[in-house]
């Protein structure tokens, strides 16, 4: 637990003394205060809030993770060659990687939006807590890349394809699938397959939280009843917190069998 | 001299008899227009509206006094005019009944408070209930939790003004009234009315010739004012707030629409002004604010849609293809999410001199027109008119990167809904 907590800490201070967190904080807190500013609209601010924190966001942790890890693998070898366990190195990581994200949110964004008092605070930290869940997803899969990748430019090309897919190209599926089924009853269908990418879920779950929600008609509603159920609640959070785990164990599984 | 004398003593009582009998018989024919004043008060003679109403004559006045009336059922088949003392209540107490029931010609009502209007699934309990009548005035009535409040059937020439009706806010669409109802009437003027908490607030149905004038309708479970078969009927300078699904205006000809406020009609299937198989008719000077839809448009033809504000709402129109010959001009358009969706295929209304907030065009001969086009359909519009289940989408990062490529490539967004001649400047009405 001591090993965990040291590694952590090494790590959180080496990304603090890395300057660019900070600059990207500053931006972070730069923009989130220009948007406030110039809209000084709710509903505006929540919807160019969440370009940046759904899709800006995690594309740095993805990319910031898997650079961090390629560069540091010098590092983790010589760690290793310690009496302390893969187990805790690798958590160690993760945490590290991961707490800096959090809290470059929390400050970035959380900070500006508190202070202009726009938006009431429930919705504040549902945005929030989407948004460090998604970076977590994120860093997860940077972990999962570059334990099987040890090719740097071949580890980052396939982060940002995955970013790209998961905001992007999935949503054309998404669209292309409603077209050739829509005479279909496909309304679950649709429903799983938007909840499976935690993008779309995260977006459609602060959408159904501000006034947005009555723009999206009737297939709107139907999200709205499960979402707002508890059990939807439960399966939203549970998503994407499966998303963490499965990128980070596999990572996790091949890390410690992996032959530096 | 002497003669002339005689004439006049032979004329003189002529003259006076015949004024005498003219007064004699004038005292005779007025004495029953002389109307008396009944008062009604819980410590007098009489003690009920209904034994004043018994007692009374045509054309008389019953003065309620101060006090509550534990009353229901008053049935008023006379001329009357009724006026109550501040603070003077009928209560029914929510039992099965109405408040008045008035059956006649030439009735006054005034400054009274009506309460605890009982539900009934069978009739149309109101507060006060015309059937066939003629030249009424109802002035500041108050009514608190109505079924019906106010209802009107088969009358003409009457107004309804100051009135406050609200129903009870804890109850659903299925068991709550309207607060005014009109059913083939014509000639009616409602006026400086505030309604809420009703099922519609007023309603319209085979009404000629009527004109609703500064209302307030907010908080009603339906529409703020819903509105059938009632042919030139015109409506200016009232506000509705918050209703449940807006203000519906359907099977229609000639509704001449000015100065009114529609604002915070949000929700899944509400609109600001729902607008169906409406014909002839004019939109003049409303304001659309934070609606989910400003004006939704199914088989509305040749109506006049101009200087009209839209502001802040999800769709600022959304136009059915089996709308024609419509004609949008000098209206302000302004930061609307969406500002026309439509699922036509070919143009049938005309665009003209609107002012977009979304436009970016330029001006070079500064006349005040844009000189480039302005298509005010977005192509998330499209996807979603065709296909409902792309709504999920909305505010994604696909779509709006599709937008862009919209904008940079058009292909896919329909050339024919154009403002040819967009302004420049924000219109000020």
């Amino acid at each position: 637990m001591e090993t965990l907590y040291k590694i952590t800490k090494f790590q959180i201070q080496n990304i603090i003394r890395s300057n660019w967190i900070i600059i990207y904080t500053f931006g972070l807190i730069l923009t989130t205060s220009l948007i406030i500013y110039f809209t000084n609209d709710s509903s505006k601010v929540i919807v160019s809030l969440m370009t940046i924190m759904f899709i800006l966001n995690p594309l740095i942790g993805i990319l910031f993770g898997s650079i961090y890890l390629y560069n540091s693998r010098e590092f983790i070898e010589l760690v290793l060659t310690q009496p302390i366990k893969r187990s805790t190195l690798y958590s160690g990581l993760f945490l590290g990687l991961v707490i800096p994200f959090i809290l470059v949110t929390i400050v970035g964004v959380g900070l500006p939006l508190a202070a202009s008092n726009l938006i009431e605070p429930d919705l504040i930290g549902n945005l929030l807590s989407t948004s460090i869940l998604l970076v977590c997803i994120f860093v997860s899969i940077a972990f999962l890349i570059t334990t099987f990748i040890v090719e740097r430019s071949a580890g980052l090309g396939i982060a940002f394809i995955i970013w790209l897919f998961l905001c992007w190209i999935y949503d054309g599926f998404l669209l292309f699938f409603s077209y050739a089924f829509q005479d279909y009853p496909i309304e679950r269908i649709i429903l799983a397959l938007t909840i499976i990418n935690p993008i779309d879920l995260a977006r459609i779950n602060i959408l159904l939280r501000f006034e947005a929600a009555a723009m999206l008609g009737i297939t709107g509603a139907v999200f709205q009843d499960f979402i707002s159920a508890s059990l939807g609640k439960v399966i939203t959070f549970a998503v994407h917190l499966i998303w963490i785990f499965i990128p980070f164990s596999i990572g996790y599984f091949r890390f410690k069998k992996k032959d530096f | 001299m002497k003669f002339f004398l005689g004439k006049m003593l032979l004329k003189k009582p002529k003259k006076s008899i015949c004024i005498n009998i003219i007064l004699l018989l004038l005292t005779f024919s007025i004495n029953p227009l002389i109307s008396r004043i009944i008062e009604v008060d819980k410590s007098g003679i009489l003690r009920t509206i209904k034994s004043a109403v018994n007692v009374a004559r045509d054309f008389d006045t019953i003065y309620i006094k101060k006090g509550i009336y534990y009353e229901k059922d008053i049935y008023i088949n006379k001329p009357l005019t009724i006026i109550g003392e501040n603070g003077a209540i009928v209560d029914c107490r929510s039992e099965e009944g109405f408040g008045f029931l008035v059956k006649t010609k030439n009735f006054i009502i005034k400054n009274l408070t009506i309460k605890n209007i009982g539900i009934s699934y069978i009739q149309d309990n109101a507060g006060l209930k015309f059937d066939s009548c003629e030249n009424v005035l109802i002035e500041n009535i108050t009514i608190e939790n109505g079924f019906f409040s106010i209802y009107f059937s088969r009358s003409t020439n009457f107004t309804i003004r100051n009135c406050k009706l609200s129903g009870n806010k804890n109850r659903t669409e299925s068991n709550s009234g309207n607060g005014i109802h009109l059913w083939y009437c014509s000639n009616a003027k409602i006026e400086n009315n505030e309604i809420r908490f009703q099922r519609d607030g007023i309603y319209f149905e085979f009404v000629k010739s009527s004109l609703i004038q500064n209302n307030f309708c907010e908080n009603n479970l339906r529409y703020g004012l819903h509105f059938m078969f009632s042919d030139s009927c015109s409506y200016r300078g009232n506000t509705f707030k918050h209703n449940g699904a807006g203000v519906a205006v359907m099977y229609t000809n000639r509704v001449y629409m000015v100065e009114n406020t529609f604002v915070d009609n949000w929700g899944p299937s509400s609109y600001g002004l729902l607008l169906k198989d409406i014909k002839r008719s004019y939109v003049s000077k409303n304001n659309f604010l934070n609606n989910t839809v400003g004006i939704y448009m199914e088989g509305t033809d040749q109506t006049l849609f101009e200087k009209n504000n839209f502001f802040k709402n999800g769709w600022a129109l959304r136009i059915t293809a089996n709308c024609e010959d419509n004609t949008f001009r000098y209206n302000n358009f302004l930061a609307n999410t969406f500002e026309v969706a439509t699922n036509s295929s070919q143009s049938r209304n005309i665009f003209d001199r609107n002012y977009w907030s979304g436009y970016s065009g330029y001006d070079l001969n500064k006349d005040g027109i844009g000189d480039v086009p302005y298509i005010p359909v977005s192509l998330f519009t499209i996807i979603v008119q065709s296909n409902n289940y792309a709504v999920l989408l909305f505010r994604s990062f696909f779509v709006d990167i599709f937008e862009i490529a919209e904008k940079i490539f058009p292909s896919i967004v329909p050339k024919y809904l154009v403002d040819r001649k967009p302004s420049m400047r924000q219109f000020k009405w």
